[in-house]
């Protein structure tokens, strides 16, 4: 009863799910990049990406729709399967907010550029969890998964004071007021993201122990 | 073995039987509860069909089979020298892979373990009338009583062997693979039946179809080799199983 081309099938999702991670994570790379250097055209880029993420989610689920069809998993198979769905929507979720900040980058106003120190420990800490949410999933690593909420609330936390200090630049000089609502969408895009991969984390969690946690 | 209520209809202990010399059950300790559906499951030869026919000492017709240790029902140990076997098989009802309806009419079929049992000629219509409709069976056949059972189709004899098998009220009743020759409608009619049948009976399947032991059971059994190798409820074996071996067997990565 040894099923071959079904376990192939199997890898073969894995493999979309990591090649499809690759992709978020590479347009979350240019839209930190393009942030950092007040690059339209690389936001243009982004916006232009869109597309391969979205045909990867509609390829995963075809392959997943297909599974469940023909193949009538069980147990670790069936949780792989199910949360690997569920990491595709989190992964194209990814890829449309770096849409999103990208959008918001075409909108700002290059002469008033708002530096704020928040910025810094957000982005490398999104980075970190997006390499490590990818890291738990390959490796079905529960540990590194559960790590990731401490990260999560540093995100959280700076986005919050980095909110703080957008307001009081406000308060400070009204002609700023576009840009600083602009950067403050796009800290709430970057949190989302982390949020996401938070998700990705729970799913990874799900698929090794079949327990449901919350981790952000 | 978590989770399941002491109380057992089947208490099987230290049970080890051989074939010769050939070991084909050993160590078996499970509690099978009453009124719930058990699924017996694992690769060809794993020892879960001699296991069910230990159930009602089907395995005493195999002369080089040697059996110790103890299968009790309602704490009674039913290969104690003072059991009848016959009794016995009255409460342990049995239905095989292959529907094996006798040569006679539909309604001789169902009438002939009560005749049996020596119940009135009345009686005896009522039993019938009962009996195919407790197995989904009457609206199909009630005009053609009189009619040879071989007559039927499959999934109808099937459901006229449940129907036997019930005709003389046992208190377990043990399905070995009884959907494997029957096309995908009947086998849903069975699986069906089944589900309505745990309401009055305990009842131990013997399925090699993974998908409809997760569907119809209650608690599930994996056997290898002679062992039950992992025990407790459906949900759990299917959705996250103790073993190892059990999840490598009920994903496909060996059997």
């Amino acid at each position: 009863m040894v099923r071959e081309k079904y376990h192939a099938e199997l890898d073969e999702l894995k493999q979309n799910i990591s090649d499809m991670s690759a992709v978020s994570q590479e347009m979350f790379q240019k839209s930190i990049k393009a942030l950092a250097n007040f690059d339209k055209a690389l936001a243009q880029e982004i916006i232009e990406m869109d597309h391969t993420v979205n045909d990867f989610e509609e390829k995963i689920e075809n392959r997943i729709t297909r599974l469940l069809a023909l193949q009538q998993p069980i147990a670790s198979d069936l949780r792989l399967i199910t949360a690997s769905y569920r990491i595709s929507i989190d992964l194209e979720r990814m890829g449309d907010l770096a849409v999103d900040v990208a959008k918001r980058i075409k909108k700002m106003d290059a002469e008033k550029i708002l530096s704020i120190s928040e910025c810094k420990p957000i982005i490398s800490t999104c980075e970190e969890m997006i390499e490590q949410s990818i890291k738990a999933y390959a490796e079905l690593d529960t540990e590194l998964a559960k790590d990731i909420t401490t990260k999560d609330d540093i995100v959280d936390r700076n986005v919050y004071a980095g909110w703080q200090d957008l307001v009081q630049m406000m308060i400070d000089n009204s002609t700023i007021i576009e840009n600083a609502v602009e950067m403050m969408f796009v800290l709430r895009y970057l949190e989302r993201i982390a949020d996401h991969t938070c998700n990705i984390c729970e799913s990874v969690i799900y698929i090794a122990t079949s327990e449901r946690v919350d981790l952000n | 073995m978590s989770g399941i209520n002491d109380f057992a209809d089947i208490k099987v202990e230290d049970l080890n039987l051989w074939y010769g010399s050939n070991q084909a059950l050993q160590d078996i300790n499970i509690k099978i509860p009453s009124k719930s559906v058990t699924a017996l499951i694992g690769p060809s030869g794993c020892g879960k069909s001699t296991f069910l026919r230990c159930i009602n000492r089907m395995n005493d017709l195999i002369k080089v089979c040697h059996i110790e240790g103890r299968v009790k029902i309602d704490n009674k140990n039913i290969y104690d020298e003072d059991v009848d076997v016959v009794e016995l098989r009255k409460r342990v009802g049995m239905v095989f892979q292959k529907p094996n309806p006798f040569p006679m009419s539909v309604y001789d079929n169902i009438a002939y373990g009560p005749k049996i049992h020596k119940v009135s000629k009345k009686d005896i219509k009522g039993i019938v009338d009962k009996t195919l409709q407790d197995s989904a069976l009457y609206g199909e056949v009630s005009d053609r009583l009189d009619s040879s059972a071989l007559d039927l189709s499959g999934g109808q004899q099937q459901r006229l062997c449940i129907a036997r098998t019930m005709a003389v009220e046992p208190e377990i009743i043990l399905f070995d693979e009884p959907c494997s020759a029957l096309d995908p409608i009947s086998t849903n009619k069975i699986e069906d039946l089944i589900l309505k049948l745990k309401e009055d009976y305990t009842i131990v399947i013997v399925t090699h179809n993974m998908q409809q032991a997760a569907r119809i059971s209650d608690y599930t059994a994996f056997f290898l080799m002679g062992e039950i190798i992992e025990f407790g409820e459906t949900n759990q074996i299917f959705e996250n199983p103790e073993e190892k071996r059990t999840e490598d067997y009920i994903t496909g990565r060996f059997g």
